[in-house]
């Protein structure tokens, strides 16, 4: 008996923080969690598995089409045409949107009910499915505790979704321990909720299978579901399924000790083809990428992001055309003899009137109403995109100012050298 | 802190160059002094890179390899001295004096917290980085606050970098909206996406509304079209009706029509004689115009006769008078006309006359031509002289062609014996050289050559080698020399520098100086002295002695720290000696070899020279003796050449004398080709002749037996002329005419008889035309009459048949109509019967009269129109609930799962990237620009004052007092220069000369300022004066020696007159390095 195990599909979720190139794969890129779920639905039919399981969050709380709800009851169909039954659970965005209380679907696709578990039994496998789908949004009850017992001469599966103890990067929902789900008799723990593919270790296998799609900077690698393989009542094997059709990576460089402008890129390169070598497929990766380390480059780097921007952009093409595209650059070198601007030179040289201009609370004011305007008018959700947006807002200047400096000083530099 | 001592150990193109820096009493001016390539620029980067480390990527390593590259130095300072060294490394490359890798901070002390850049703005300045700071202070003149802040802190660029840092950040954001901000670009994609997003979403509710409505109106259109169908049903129904009633009244009529059966006999009558009938009309047609063809007829022949008898008249001949019938005057004439053949005949003779007479004529003329031209070419040939070609000429001729060119290969020959000779005698003069006598003239020179015996080759290169051995010994032990010459030198400078430096007491002058206390004391003891004189020279002498007992005390250790030095250097010494004394040794030996090998030489009758150049010469010997050669062979086969060409010119000048006299040119002045053109010509002359001779001849002979031919023809056409006559006449008489007519007469004759006899017959066949109609006539009465009495006419008579004959094909036609309206009737009958069973749907005959039996046909008209209009409102609905349904259906289908929502949230989120990246870029450059506005505002707060006042003084120093000073607008914010008359004067205003020293005296007024708060750094400046005239040069050394007074300045220069000036402003008060 083989069933597969997905949750967090998100369908229709967009990526994040990937701006507009011009020969960007647009047809992938943009309908990449869709295209990832048809894989997914795919693998099942070529598979031929006996039934799938869905941990919640079909869908993103907010996301209003109803197409989307349309588009995941075909492929229901044809789900329900290969013989494939599915049990979803809805979780905390299932509940928020409201496509999930009109859509019709198959008479193949079980909901687990909200008001309380609910036990779907598969006869002919000696399968039990027990869930319980949230009710709201925001659950913070142990549903784990009130699954009923498990059925006995039956593969027992437990759906659940659930931030288990707590993960920093995901709602507190559910809440349970590991041990307790480990305890409760079941055979496998279908859960959903941490976007991140996880199994803990136990006698049982509790796993988490990830989102299905990658969308943004903190979601990176490999994702998809897992296929389960069970056997005389217990799992053989989990395997993962990677239907994700684009994927994020950091890349950090080091930039440590360059000398000169060629050799940061080549660094770049260096950096890039590594990701590469690693890369045993055709999926476009996006990547962000991030210079570190001590570099008497480093006023240079700053001052000429936007060059530096073009050349990696360049390197990037030319190493793989369309399969890397970037989605920041980011310059987190610092100057070798640490801060460049020291006030130990002298009272009145540049580099000291920088330090006293960084440490100067009315400047950093001057400078906040400066770029006041902007602020006002840029879009609430840039805040979270644009690191040093936020920080203006929350009044934490240094940190710019800083890098600011070391870019006036490269480009002073750079300039005195040209004329 | 200074620069005591620089060492390039390898670093550029210096390997162990060492330049020391001594500093004079009170200033510290080094002039340094290289031509163009000296290394001046690689000396200033040397220092740099000294203090701060070599870069990895340095320029320097274009003759030592970056690895290698190495500086050393020694600084004093505060601190002391330290003697270091720099390697290129990573991590700095710091060494002591050893090679031992140093932390980099052991050089904090003497740099303290200065940086490279630091240094390079504030102790760095040459002449580009003068110009572009005065330029960049002219572009920033309208700001006081960028023009002290840049020229004092040695950054020339700041406006160039405000200005663009300001351009930068207006492409990307400001509050004004513009499609050129890039900010304002995203912004509109991503309002546009939203748009779209909002276009694309279909809300759950909208869903169900769309499915539910579409339910509802499938409902209403499904409605629609069963009523449609009923009364589309119901109008078809009345339809029938109404088509079958009116086909069911013309059946009835058609059956009453044809049941009133035939009407009478007479039809029957007529349909009987119809055919006879028909006929005799036809005749009827035919005959009715006979009595006017008759007439003209007769006509006709009256003409014809009229003719005849005139071609009669013409002939000759009488005719007969036409009254009555014409046919026996017919006959008449014909049998007087000659017969056809008789006819022919006479025309035969008369073309065969013809001919006759014209062949004749034609063969006299044809003989007498021939005759003629036979003897004008018997005239020709007689003309033609009588010539043959000698075969002694034609020889000559192809010998002289098989030959060729001699003439250009001779010339060609003489030209490259030329080139050879004088190959050789250079051959000859480049073995020539300095103690070598090659012996006059080719041969002798030749002889002298082939008599020496050449070294081989690897023997030559083997001495080479060996001397080369010997010389590279030779010039390494020069080399061991001059560096112990360099060793002992410096060793005795540093012996002679620490005597300067530690002077050393020794124990004699100390006993000296206490003798000489001693005896002034033993004098004024003794009375010799008096106290008071002697008083305060003893008091010295006492101070003397102590403090060189003090002295010698206290300088123990540089006494055994000279004695070291001392021992070094006689170390040293010692060393130098051994080196010379093997380098005369190795002398000697170069010199014995020289001795052997010159003897050697002269054995091989060769000259003594080196082996390598021995070589050459021998290669150039081989080279002279291959030359002569083929110079010798090239000579004898000119010869060959020239006895061919004489002999050849002799057999054709011979030849053409004999032929026509015309070889008689000098034969010095000739050439073989010329010649052999001259004897062509007399040969072609001579077979031209030949064969106009022969073709004469050949057209004499083709004519000759022509002319008996000719004369037998003429004959024989005479004698055919005359039997012809006698058959003409004959022919003549037969055929009536007079047999002395002539031939012209003849031919019009036969003409007229041919004309009579064509009128004859065509008078023949008008009288036959005339019988056939009366005859006609007759039957066409004879038949009217058959049919009367079988149609029983009791109104017909013989007068006017036609007239009868064309009532009854009236009659005819009449009861043929009324035969055919009967046969319509009834295929009529039968095709309405046929529709009225198919439009009855199957129904009887019956059945469709009984329905029509109870229905109101009278109201069918009214009842259809009610259906229709009913019909149509039932169409217009259905058809607009289809519209209505189909759109229903599409708005539902529509939202079939598209992914359009998903695409614009998507483009939305790619416009919120771009945004966020315009953002950041945006808030970077505005920070950095608010920075550098800020620091320039807060020099200038800060340092205007006391930069100006000293700047000002600086300025009117450089200027030679031109300018007096410096001030600043207060209203305007801008720096202006004070002209001696007090005069104010903007910087645009200052020639660039002028400019370029109100930079420098911002620069030394800021370092001036630098310096009243810090440690001294050597400031370093290279050719700053190229530009300036002598006294300005002046005036800025002036300046810079006074600078060196508070710190080393190193002065870099490749003019050597700048010595001299340098000299002149600091009154000697300098070090002079030369490099």
């Amino acid at each position: 008996m083989r069933f597969i195990h997905a949750a967090d599909i998100h369908l229709d979720s967009p990526l994040r923080g990937l701006g507009s190139y011009e020969d960007m794969p647009v047809d992938i890129l943009r309908s990449a969690s869709r295209a990832a779920f048809t894989r997914l639905v795919e693998e099942a039919i070529a598979l031929e598995v006996d039934f799938m399981v869905i941990a919640g969050d079909l869908y993103d709380g907010d996301w209003k089409d109803h197409n989307t709800g349309i588009y995941f009851a075909r492929q229901m169909g044809r789900l329900r045409n290969a013989g494939i039954p599915v049990y979803v659970l809805h979780g905390n965005h299932d509940a928020e949107s409201v496509m999930t209380k009109r859509l019709a679907l198959p008479d193949t696709v079980h909901v687990f009910g909200a008001r309380k578990p609910v036990t779907f039994v598969l006869p002919q496998l000696k399968v039990a499915l027990h869930g319980q789908s949230f009710p709201h949004a925001a659950v913070t009850d142990n549903l784990a505790a009130s699954y009923p017992d498990p059925l006995p001469g039956h593969f027992n599966i437990g759906v659940l979704h659930t931030a288990l103890e707590g993960y920093a990067e995901h709602a507190h929902y559910a809440p349970c321990s590991v041990a307790q789900l480990q305890a409760r008799g079941y055979q496998y723990w279908a859960l959903g909720h941490v976007h991140e593919f996880r199994i803990f270790p136990g006698p049982v296998p509790v796993v988490f299978p990830g989102n299905l799609q990658g969308r943004h900077i903190r979601e990176q690698g490999a994702r998809g579901a897992v296929l389960v393989s069970c056997s005389e009542g217990e799992v053989q094997s989990i395997e993962r399924l990677e239907v994700d059709v684009v994927r994020w990576h950091r890349l950090e460089v080091d930039a440590n000790r360059c000398e000169s402008w060629n050799d940061a890129l080549a660094r770049v390169r260096s950096g890039l083809a590594s990701v590469l070598s690693e890369q045993a497929d055709d999926r476009p990766r996006v990547l962000r990428i991030s210079l570190q380390g001590g570099t008497d480059l480093h006023g240079e780097l700053v001052a000429r992001r936007e060059q530096l921007r073009a050349d990696v952009q360049a390197i990037m093409a030319a190493l793989a055309g369309e399969r890397l595209w970037l989605e920041k650059l980011q310059v987190a070198t610092q100057h070798p003899a640490g801060n460049v601007t020291s006030a130990g030179v002298d009272a009145d040289d540049l580099s000291t009137l920088l330090a006293e201009a960084i440490a100067d609370d009315s400047f950093h004011d001057g400078l906040r109403q400066g770029l006041q305007p902007l602020l006002d008018r840029a879009p609430y959700e840039l805040a979270g995109q644009v690191p040093v947006l936020e920080a203006l807002r929350e009044g934490r200047v240094e940190g710019l100012l800083s890098d600011a400096a070391a870019a006036v000083l490269g480009r002073l530099d750079r300039a005195g050298k040209g004329s | 802190m200074r620069f005591e001592q620089l060492r390039l150990l390898r670093y550029g193109h210096f390997s162990g160059r060492c330049i020391e820096f001594p500093k004079d009493d009170g200033h510290d001016f080094q002039l340094v002094l290289g031509p163009n390539e000296a290394g001046k620029s690689t000396l200033r980067r040397a220092f740099r890179d000294l203090l701060f480390g070599i870069p990895m990527d340095t320029p320097m390593s274009f003759l030592h390899p970056g690895s290698e590259l190495e500086l050393a130095g020694r600084l004093s300072g505060g601190p002391g001295e330290l003697e270091f060294g720099r390697r290129r490394k990573r991590n700095g490359g710091l060494v002591d004096a050893a090679g031992n890798a140093l932390p980099a901070e052991r050089l904090h002390p003497w740099l303290g917290e200065v940086n490279e850049a630091f240094y390079e703005r504030m102790f760095g300045l040459d002449h580009r980085r003068l110009e572009a700071g005065a330029r960049a202070m002219l572009q920033a003149s309208d700001s006081v606050d960028s023009v002290l802040f840049q020229a004092a802190a040695g950054v020339s660029a700041l406006n160039e970098v405000l200005e663009a840092l300001r351009a930068e950040a207006n492409t990307l954001w400001a509050p004004r909206r513009s499609r050129e901000r890039a900010w304002y670009v995203a912004a509109d994609r991503l309002a546009e996406a939203e748009t779209m997003l909002k276009a694309a979403t279909v809300r759950p509710t909208a869903w169900a509304e769309a499915h539910k409505e579409c339910a509802r109106l499938e409902e209403a259109f499904a409605g629609a079209e069963t009523r449609h169908a009923e009364l589309l049903a119901e109008v078809r129904e009345l339809e029938r009706l109404r088509r079958l009633a009116p086909l069911l009244a013309q059946i009835r009529q058609h059956e009453a029509l044809l049941d009133e059966g035939e009407t009478g006999g007479t039809d029957a009558v007529f349909k009987e004689h119809a055919a006879e009938i028909v006929r005799l009309d036809a005749m009827r047609l035919r005959v009715a115009d006979y009595g006017v063809e008759n007439e003209r007829c007769r006509s006709r022949g009256e003409l014809l006769w009229q003719q005849l008898a005139q071609v009669l008249r013409d002939l000759g001949r009488e005719a007969p008078h036409a009254g009555g019938d014409l046919e026996p005057l017919i006959d008449q004439v014909a049998a007087s006309l000659p017969s056809r053949p008789v006819r022919r005949e006479v025309e035969q003779l008369l073309s065969e006359g013809a001919q006759l007479r014209t062949h004749a004529e034609a063969a006299q003329r044809a003989l007498a031509e021939r005759q003629q031209e036979l003897t004008h070419l018997q005239a020709e040939m007689a003309a033609v002289p009588l010539m043959a070609a000698s075969a002694d000429l034609e020889q000559a001729v192809d010998a002289a062609g098989a030959a060729g060119d001699l003439d250009a290969r001779v010339s060609t020959l003489r030209g490259n014996l030329d080139g050879e000779e004088a190959a050789l005698r250079r051959g000859l003069a480049a073995l020539s050289q300095a103690g070598i006598a090659v012996p006059a003239g080719i041969e002798p020179a030749v002889e002298w050559l082939a008599h020496m015996r050449p070294w081989p080759t690897a023997h030559l290169l083997e001495e080479a080698q060996r001397r080369q051995r010997l010389h590279n010994e030779y010039e390494i032990l020069c080399s061991r020399v001059r560096d112990a010459e360099l060793e002992c030198a410096a060793a005795r400078l540093e012996v002679e520098q620490f005597n300067r430096t530690h002077r050393a007491v020794t124990r004699d002058e100390v006993v000296a100086a206490r003798r000489e206390r001693d005896a002034l004391w033993q004098a004024m003891a003794t009375g010799e002295r008096s106290l008071e004189e002697a008083r305060e020279r003893y008091v010295t002498l006492v101070r003397g002695a102590d403090t060189l007992a003090d002295l010698q005390l206290a300088a123990v250790d540089d006494a055994a720290r000279l004695q070291t030095l001392q021992h070094e250097l006689e170390r040293r010494e010692r060393g130098l000696q051994g080196l010379q004394a093997a380098l005369m040794a190795a002398e000697n030996t170069c010199r014995d070899q020289e001795r052997s090998w010159a003897s050697a030489c002269e054995q091989r009758a060769l000259p003594a020279l080196a082996p390598a150049a021995l070589q050459e010469w021998q290669t150039a010997r081989e080279s002279v003796l291959s030359a002569h050669e083929r110079w010798c062979d090239t000579e004898a086969r000119l010869k060959e050449l020239d006895a061919q060409r004489t002999a050849l010119m002799q057999q054709l000048v011979s030849g053409l004398q004999a032929e026509a006299g015309t070889g008689g040119h000098a034969a010095n002045t000739l050439t073989v080709q010329s010649l052999r053109a001259e004897a062509l010509r007399v040969l072609q002359r001579v077979r031209q002749a030949q064969a106009r001779r022969d073709a004469l001849a050949e057209q004499g002979a083709r004519l000759a037996p022509l002319i008996p031919g000719l004369q037998a023809e003429s004959h024989r056409l005479a004698a055919a002329l005359t039997q012809w006559r006698a058959r003409w006449q004959s022919a003549l008489e037969r055929a009536s005419l007079p047999v002395d007519a002539h031939e012209a007469f003849v031919e019009s004759a036969l003409g007229l008889l041919e004309d009579a006899e064509g009128l004859t017959s065509s008078l023949r066949e008008v009288q036959a035309e005339r019988r056939r109609m009366q005859a006609e006539l007759l039957e066409f009465a004879a038949a009217a009459r058959r049919v009367a009495e079988a149609l029983n006419d009791r109104d017909f008579d013989d007068e006017t048949p036609d007239t009868h004959v064309r009532r009854w094909a009236a009659e005819a036609e009449l009861v043929r109509q009324r035969e055919r309206l009967r046969e319509d009737a009834r295929r009529r009958l039968a095709e309405l019967t046929d529709r009225l069973l198919q439009e009855g749907e199957g129904r009887t005959r019956q059945a469709i009269e009984a329905e029509l039996e109870g229905a109101d046909v009278t109201v069918f008209a009214a009842r259809s129109d009610a259906l229709s209009a009913a019909l149509e409102e039932a169409a217009a609905a259905r058809s607009a609930l289809a519209v209505e349904c189909e759109q229903a259906r599409k708005a539902l289908e529509a939202i079939s799962g598209s992914d359009e929502a998903a695409q614009a949230e998507a483009r939305r989120q790619e416009a919120l990237a771009d945004m966020a990246e315009v953002a950041e870029r945006y808030v970077r450059l505005y920070a950095e620009y608010r920075l550098l506005e800020r620091v320039t505002e807060r020099y200038r707060e800060r340092r205007q004052g006391p930069l100006l006042a000293r700047a000002g003084q600086l300025f009117a120093d450089l200027t030679l007092d031109a300018h007096a000073g410096l001030v600043v607008d207060s209203e305007a914010a801008v720096l202006q220069a004070r002209r001696a008359d007090g005069g104010l004067v903007p910087l645009e205003g200052l020639s660039e000369g002028t400019r370029d020293q109100l930079y420098l005296a911002l620069r030394l007024a800021a370092l001036d300022l630098y310096l009243n708060h810090a440690a001294p750094m050597p400031f370093i400046a290279d050719d700053l004066f190229v530009n300036y005239d002598d006294e300005r040069a002046v005036a800025g050394l002036r300046k810079l020696g006074a600078l060196s007074s508070r710190t080393q300045v190193v002065f870099l220069t490749h003019h050597a007159h700048m010595v001299e000036l340098a000299e002149r402003a600091l009154e000697g008060r300098m070090q002079l390095v030369e490099l």
